[in-house]
Protein backbone atom coordinates (compact mmCIF):
# COMPACT_ATOMS: atom_id res chain seq x y z
CA UNK A 1 0.00 0.00 0.00
CA UNK A 2 1.51 3.00 -0.82
CA UNK A 3 1.05 6.48 1.48
CA UNK A 4 0.50 10.29 0.04
CA UNK A 5 2.93 12.62 -0.23
CA UNK A 6 2.51 16.20 1.08
CA UNK A 7 5.39 18.95 1.31
CA UNK A 8 4.67 21.45 3.95
CA UNK A 9 4.49 25.43 2.26
CA UNK A 10 7.43 26.39 4.04
CA UNK A 11 9.33 24.21 1.48
CA UNK A 12 7.45 25.33 -1.32
CA UNK A 13 7.64 28.66 -0.71
CA UNK A 14 11.23 29.05 0.72
CA UNK A 15 13.38 25.73 0.10
CA UNK A 16 12.39 25.37 -3.58
CA UNK A 17 12.81 28.39 -4.82
CA UNK A 18 16.91 28.04 -3.75
CA UNK A 19 17.47 24.37 -4.98
CA UNK A 20 19.64 23.47 -8.06
CA UNK A 21 17.13 22.32 -11.00
CA UNK A 22 18.83 19.02 -10.47
CA UNK A 23 17.82 18.56 -6.93
CA UNK A 24 14.05 19.64 -7.79
CA UNK A 25 14.49 16.72 -10.56
CA UNK A 26 15.76 14.26 -7.78
CA UNK A 27 12.74 14.78 -5.40
CA UNK A 28 10.12 15.59 -7.92
CA UNK A 29 11.48 13.44 -10.92
CA UNK A 30 12.60 14.76 -13.61
CA UNK A 31 9.76 16.30 -16.43
CA UNK A 32 10.87 14.73 -19.39
CA UNK A 33 10.72 11.48 -18.09
CA UNK A 34 7.22 10.53 -17.13
CA UNK A 35 8.05 7.67 -15.62
CA UNK A 36 10.29 9.01 -13.17
CA UNK A 37 8.39 10.22 -9.75
CA UNK A 38 11.46 11.21 -8.44
CA UNK A 39 12.12 10.73 -4.63
CA UNK A 40 8.56 11.42 -3.73
CA UNK A 41 7.27 8.77 -5.89
CA UNK A 42 10.05 6.59 -3.75
CA UNK A 43 8.99 7.72 -0.43
CA UNK A 44 5.54 6.37 -1.49
CA UNK A 45 6.51 3.50 -1.73
CA UNK A 46 8.69 3.13 0.94
CA UNK A 47 8.56 5.62 4.28
CA UNK A 48 11.46 3.76 5.59
CA UNK A 49 13.78 4.80 2.32
CA UNK A 50 15.37 7.96 4.58
CA UNK A 51 17.92 6.68 7.73
CA UNK A 52 16.21 7.66 10.70
CA UNK A 53 17.36 11.09 13.29
CA UNK A 54 18.27 10.83 17.07
CA UNK A 55 17.72 12.12 19.91
CA UNK A 56 15.09 15.27 20.21
CA UNK A 57 14.46 14.49 16.30
CA UNK A 58 13.83 11.14 17.12
CA UNK A 59 10.79 10.23 14.67
CA UNK A 60 12.04 12.10 11.83
CA UNK A 61 13.92 10.92 8.98
CA UNK A 62 16.21 12.14 6.57
CA UNK A 63 16.53 11.33 3.10
CA UNK A 64 20.02 12.09 1.03
CA UNK A 65 19.06 13.71 -2.59
CA UNK A 66 21.44 14.98 -5.31
CA UNK A 67 24.86 16.79 -4.01
CA UNK A 68 24.89 17.11 -0.66
CA UNK A 69 21.06 18.16 -0.09
CA UNK A 70 18.63 16.31 1.91
CA UNK A 71 14.92 15.98 2.68
CA UNK A 72 13.87 15.67 6.25
CA UNK A 73 10.48 13.87 6.35
CA UNK A 74 8.28 12.41 8.97
CA UNK A 75 5.46 9.59 8.57
CA UNK A 76 1.85 10.08 9.84
CA UNK A 77 0.98 6.19 9.33
CA UNK A 78 -2.72 6.80 10.70
CA UNK A 79 -3.03 9.55 8.43
CA UNK A 80 -1.20 7.26 5.88
CA UNK A 81 0.68 10.63 5.14
CA UNK A 82 4.38 11.10 4.38
CA UNK A 83 5.21 14.62 5.01
CA UNK A 84 7.99 16.69 3.57
CA UNK A 85 9.07 19.11 6.41
CA UNK A 86 12.34 20.90 5.26
CA UNK A 87 14.52 20.49 1.64
CA UNK A 88 18.35 21.95 2.11
CA UNK A 89 21.52 21.35 1.81
CA UNK A 90 23.89 20.30 4.59
CA UNK A 91 26.60 22.80 5.58
CA UNK A 92 29.36 20.20 7.51
CA UNK A 93 31.08 17.42 6.32
CA UNK A 94 28.22 14.86 5.58
CA UNK A 95 28.90 12.15 7.30
CA UNK A 96 27.98 9.79 4.53
CA UNK A 97 32.02 10.92 3.73
CA UNK A 98 32.78 9.33 6.65
CA UNK A 99 30.65 6.29 5.48
CA UNK A 100 32.37 6.12 2.09
CA UNK A 101 35.64 6.38 3.63
CA UNK A 102 35.35 3.38 5.63
CA UNK A 103 33.90 1.23 2.50
CA UNK A 104 36.71 2.58 0.78
CA UNK A 105 38.97 1.54 3.68
CA UNK A 106 37.60 -1.93 4.03
CA UNK A 107 38.34 -1.94 0.42
CA UNK A 108 42.15 -1.78 0.87
CA UNK A 109 42.55 1.79 0.05
CA UNK A 110 45.45 3.78 2.16
CA UNK A 111 44.50 5.72 5.03
CA UNK A 112 46.48 8.20 2.92
CA UNK A 113 44.67 7.95 -0.23
CA UNK A 114 41.34 7.90 1.56
CA UNK A 115 41.74 11.43 3.32
CA UNK A 116 44.15 12.85 0.71
CA UNK A 117 45.24 16.67 1.42
CA UNK A 118 42.74 16.75 3.92
CA UNK A 119 44.88 15.24 6.77
CA UNK A 120 48.52 15.42 4.68
CA UNK A 121 49.70 16.92 7.71
CA UNK A 122 49.33 13.31 9.53
CA UNK A 123 51.64 11.60 7.15
CA UNK A 124 54.76 13.97 7.41
CA UNK A 125 57.59 12.75 8.63
CA UNK A 126 57.76 14.82 12.20
CA UNK A 127 60.66 17.86 11.72
CA UNK A 128 64.06 16.29 12.59
CA UNK A 129 65.12 16.83 16.53
CA UNK A 130 68.44 17.32 17.66
CA UNK A 131 69.75 15.33 20.45
CA UNK A 132 70.68 17.86 23.52
CA UNK A 133 74.65 17.73 24.06
CA UNK A 134 76.10 18.33 27.36
CA UNK A 135 77.04 21.85 26.10
CA UNK A 136 73.25 23.01 24.88
CA UNK A 137 71.74 21.32 28.05
CA UNK A 138 74.13 23.40 30.47
CA UNK A 139 73.26 26.59 28.28
CA UNK A 140 69.64 26.24 28.64
CA UNK A 141 69.99 25.55 32.63
CA UNK A 142 71.80 29.24 32.62
CA UNK A 143 68.40 30.83 30.62
CA UNK A 144 70.59 31.78 27.30
CA UNK A 145 70.93 29.82 24.04
CA UNK A 146 74.45 29.00 23.48
CA UNK A 147 74.65 31.00 20.21
CA UNK A 148 74.14 33.68 22.18
CA UNK A 149 76.50 33.20 24.78
CA UNK A 150 79.33 32.60 22.43
CA UNK A 151 78.79 35.83 20.86
CA UNK B 1 37.02 -29.90 8.29
CA UNK B 2 37.44 -33.35 7.07
CA UNK B 3 39.70 -32.76 4.38
CA UNK B 4 41.67 -29.19 5.40
CA UNK B 5 44.46 -28.63 7.03
CA UNK B 6 44.66 -26.60 10.62
CA UNK B 7 45.94 -23.49 8.19
CA UNK B 8 42.45 -23.73 6.35
CA UNK B 9 40.62 -23.73 9.36
CA UNK B 10 42.43 -20.85 10.44
CA UNK B 11 41.84 -18.92 7.31
CA UNK B 12 37.80 -19.98 7.58
CA UNK B 13 37.54 -18.74 10.88
CA UNK B 14 39.74 -15.34 10.11
CA UNK B 15 37.57 -14.74 7.28
CA UNK B 16 34.04 -15.40 9.28
CA UNK B 17 35.80 -12.73 11.94
CA UNK B 18 36.85 -10.23 9.65
CA UNK B 19 33.26 -10.52 8.00
CA UNK B 20 31.76 -9.85 11.52
CA UNK B 21 34.06 -7.19 12.00
CA UNK B 22 33.58 -5.53 9.10
CA UNK B 23 30.04 -5.84 9.74
CA UNK B 24 30.18 -4.03 12.98
CA UNK B 25 32.20 -1.31 11.29
CA UNK B 26 29.87 -0.56 8.91
CA UNK B 27 26.57 -0.39 11.49
CA UNK B 28 28.38 1.84 13.48
CA UNK B 29 29.06 4.19 10.70
CA UNK B 30 25.41 4.50 10.08
CA UNK B 31 25.02 5.21 13.55
CA UNK B 32 27.59 7.48 13.71
CA UNK B 33 26.18 9.20 10.72
CA UNK B 34 22.53 9.37 12.12
CA UNK B 35 24.14 10.80 15.27
CA UNK B 36 26.24 13.42 13.71
CA UNK B 37 23.13 14.75 11.11
CA UNK B 38 21.26 15.07 14.47
CA UNK B 39 24.01 16.99 15.75
CA UNK B 40 24.59 19.17 12.72
CA UNK B 41 20.71 20.06 12.47
CA UNK B 42 20.27 20.84 16.48
CA UNK B 43 23.40 22.70 16.31
CA UNK B 44 21.93 25.34 13.21
CA UNK B 45 19.70 27.57 14.54
CA UNK B 46 18.18 28.18 10.92
CA UNK B 47 17.49 25.01 10.17
CA UNK B 48 16.14 23.95 14.13
CA UNK B 49 13.56 26.95 12.97
CA UNK B 50 12.87 25.89 9.70
CA UNK B 51 12.04 22.19 11.12
CA UNK B 52 9.85 23.44 14.29
CA UNK B 53 8.04 25.69 11.51
CA UNK B 54 7.78 22.74 8.85
CA UNK B 55 6.47 20.45 11.66
CA UNK B 56 3.84 23.35 13.30
CA UNK B 57 2.43 23.29 10.02
CA UNK B 58 2.80 19.15 9.71
CA UNK B 59 -0.36 19.95 12.37
CA UNK B 60 -2.11 22.56 10.77
CA UNK B 61 -1.84 22.11 6.90
CA UNK B 62 -2.11 19.54 4.74
CA UNK B 63 0.69 20.58 3.06
CA UNK B 64 1.15 20.56 -1.27
CA UNK B 65 1.02 17.63 -3.25
CA UNK B 66 4.04 17.10 -5.69
CA UNK B 67 1.58 17.26 -8.45
CA UNK B 68 0.66 20.97 -7.14
CA UNK B 69 4.47 21.71 -6.72
CA UNK B 70 4.90 20.29 -10.08
CA UNK B 71 2.56 22.55 -12.03
CA UNK B 72 2.89 25.70 -9.96
CA UNK B 73 7.06 25.12 -11.51
CA UNK B 74 4.99 24.66 -15.07
CA UNK B 75 5.91 20.96 -15.02
CA UNK B 76 3.82 18.07 -16.26
CA UNK B 77 1.66 15.93 -13.65
CA UNK B 78 2.69 12.33 -12.56
CA UNK B 79 0.68 9.23 -11.57
CA UNK B 80 2.30 10.59 -7.96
Amino acid sequence: MSLEVRIASRVVEEDFPNLPLEVQKDLLGDPDIPEDEGKVGALAENPDLGKPLQGVLRGLRRLSLTGRYRAIYKTFLKKNVVYVILVGIRKEGSASDAHQRAERLLQGASLKEILGAEASALFEAPAAVKKPTAKTRKAAQRGRPRKARDK
Amino acid sequence: MVNGSDDDMVAVIERRALSALFKRVRDLSIELEAVSETNEILSDPATMQALARGLAQADSDDGVSPNALRAKLGWPAKSR
